[in-house]
């Protein structure tokens, strides 16, 4: 197995690059409260671990909000899935 | 664990995200798994959805968006193709088998031509054996 492309770079290693480099982002101290608040109450170790799992938590939601949008074009064609892939 | 899945395992998750398809995906959101697909893929979804249930532009986009996969560019497996199409005639069945090949993974699909299909070291799976592994 071999790349042809000079400029490619594995993905986990890109992932564990973008990992190991910590920096920061600007908020106004209204959020930045509210996430302190919010990290104390839930309990989460690290403003990291909260910030993780509200990520988790909308890329979750997202794909629910797609999986209801694709369900209901099913149901309104009646539509199987093999139709689909046909 | 990496593997890279086809358009029917996105399809199957989306119809329903209590089935193993879409465990897999709450899953690649958790990093507990990470998935792959193909440009070739991409475009079959692009072209499909559309024409069968009216997706709009921004609709896909979306959709696109939303699903927790790494699309993969045709350059990165491109040097497998042309060997994978000898294999599996449909250049977007081919592009999974080229692509898990480039990356040293599994393909995970519910097609009967790529589940049958031998290409170099690639397994090449179904969702349920992967949920009894």
């Amino acid at each position: 197995m071999g790349f042809s492309g000079a400029k490619y770079i594995d993905p986990y290693i890109y992932r564990i690059m973008k990992m190991v480099k910590a920096t920061s982002i600007s908020v106004t101290e209204t959020t930045r409260n509210e996430l302190v608040l919010l990290k104390v109450k839930e309990g989460y170790s690290s403003m990291e671990a909260l910030l993780k799992h509200l990520i988790v938590r909308h890329k979750k939601q997202r794909l629910l909000e797609e999986s209801d949008r694709f369900r209901q074009r099913m149901l309104k064609r009646r539509m199987a899935l093999k139709d689909l892939v046909e | 664990m990496r593997l890279v899945v086809d358009a029917n395992i996105h399809f199957s998750a989306l119809y329903n995200m209590d089935s193993t398809a879409g465990r897999l995906l709450f899953l690649a959101t958790e990093e507990q798994v990470e998935l792959f697909s193909t440009e070739h893929v991409k475009k079959e979804m692009m072209r499909i959805l559309p024409a069968k249930l009216g997706y709009s532009g921004d609709e896909m986009e979306g959709l696109m968006a939303a699903l927790p996969v790494e699309w993969l560019e045709r350059e990165i497996y491109e040097e497998a193709m042309a060997e994978a199409t000898a294999i599996v005639r449909d250049e977007a069945d081919a592009s999974l088998l080229a692509c898990a090949s480039v990356l040293g993974c599994d393909v995970v699909t519910g097609d009967k031509r790529v589940l049958a299909s031998k290409f170099r070291n690639v397994k090449v799976r179904r969702l349920r054996e992967l949920s009894s592994a």
